[in-house]
């Protein structure tokens, strides 16, 4: 074979050469290279490329038909990148053949816009969201948490329930705290009276 | 496709003061938004009224990412520019209540184009909060300083504000 040098003329294997040449006389190499007998046909196999990568030169952006890419089916044509592909959607080629196939242009786009169509937009997507919302609320099972209006409710109901507690509470202080006054009154006024009878008055010890 | 669009380089035929609409907005910025995905995959057939379901999935408020790539928000920017809605349009997405981001976007086009601080002003009294890119970074700021910063400031998100006369 050829042998390549870092600098000089290149050199040739000539017995090499000499050999391959008379192979081809006696018949035993195929002559022309490209002929089918070197590649044998093999049945589609579509998982054989799986997880390869193949370098594609850039210039081939497209490509007639049904391929692996992006597939426009008006045009009928295939893109490898999605940038390119995006661009074609826009083009003016694509535009014309949209409106071949799905008949004459209604002339909407042509249509001036009023703030009355704006509106109405507006209007729509107010309501599409809100019954978004509303669905969303549902499914998850949080509609009474985010029910502005009820938990104001509920707030109410619990900051009452919580009122009437504390008086109930309070009551129940106020009524402990009489009886306990009322037995101590009575135990002290049971004391004076001994007291008296026994002649002490005023201060002193209470120690008898 | 509207026919108020020239294919080529999508300058608009609509004009404002005699200055093409298109070229209130700087070159550089035309060309990135004209090249991205976003711009050729949702703003390419946009007119007024559909411009309206873009703005209400916006989150944020910003020009560019690092890597370049713009957002949505500079895209549908661009695309009010190119359209150069009527202005009781414009005046009907600044005081709808609904999308804020809509809002936003209307007072920067107010800002741009009509140059009117009156019409701007009247909201500062918004307090609602946005989410803004700016200088590489995610931030949180508020309708009314956006419309602070837009009367006052000579950029916005990278955009240059050309000089505006103020009341007062």
């Amino acid at each position: 074979m050829a042998e390549k040098l870092t600098f000089g003329r290149r050199t040739w294997d000539r017995e090499e050469y000499a050999e391959l040449a008379r192979k081809r006389k006696q018949g035993l190499l195929p002559t022309d290279v490209n002929s089918k007998k070197l590649k044998p046909t093999t049945s589609l196999d579509f998982t054989k490329d799986l997880n390869k990568l193949t370098v594609i030169t850039s210039q081939v952006t497209r490509t007639r038909g049904k391929a692996f890419g992006f597939y426009c089916e008006v045009c009928d044509l295939t893109y490898k990148d999605n940038l390119k592909y995006v661009d074609h959607l826009n083009s003016k080629v694509h535009f014309y053949k949209l409106q071949e196939r799905d008949g004459k242009d209604d002339g909407s786009a042509n249509k001036t816009i009023t703030l009355e169509d704006v509106k109405k937009r507006y209007d729509m997507l107010c309501l599409k969201l809100d019954q978004l919302q509303e669905k969303e609320m549902q499914s998850s099972g949080k509609a009474d948490e985010f029910d502005v209006l009820k938990r104001i409710e509920q707030k109410k109901i619990e900051e009452q329930d919580k009122r009437d507690q504390g008086i109930r509470r309070a009551k129940e202080k106020e009524e402990k705290k009489k009886l306990q006054d009322d037995s101590d009154k009575l135990n002290n006024g049971l004391d004076e009276n001994v007291m008296e009878m026994m002649g002490i008055t005023g201060f002193g010890s209470t120690k008898k | 496709m509207s026919r108020n669009i020239v294919f080529d380089r999508e300058l608009s035929r609509k004009t404002h003061n005699g200055v093409n609409s298109m070229l209130y907005v700087e070159k550089i910025v035309r060309e990135r938004v004209f090249d991205s995905i976003y711009w050729k995959q949702f703003c390419f057939s946009l007119n007024e009224a559909t411009l309206l379901d873009k703005a209400m999935e916006l989150q944020i408020i910003g020009s560019f990412e690092i890597s370049g790539r713009p957002f949505p928000f500079i895209c549908l920017f661009v695309k009010m520019v190119q359209l150069a809605p009527e202005r009781e349009i414009i005046e009907f997405y600044i005081n709808q209540d609904r999308f804020k981001y809509l809002k936003v976007l209307g007072l920067l086009y107010a800002r741009v184009v009509y140059k009117d601080s009156e019409l701007i002003q009247e909201h500062l009294v918004d307090y609602r909060k946005l989410r803004i890119y700016e200088d590489g970074e995610y931030k949180l700021t508020y309708v009314d300083e956006v419309v602070d910063r837009l009367i006052n400031e000579e950029f916005f998100i990278g955009l240059t504000l050309t000089y505006m006369a103020k009341d007062g």
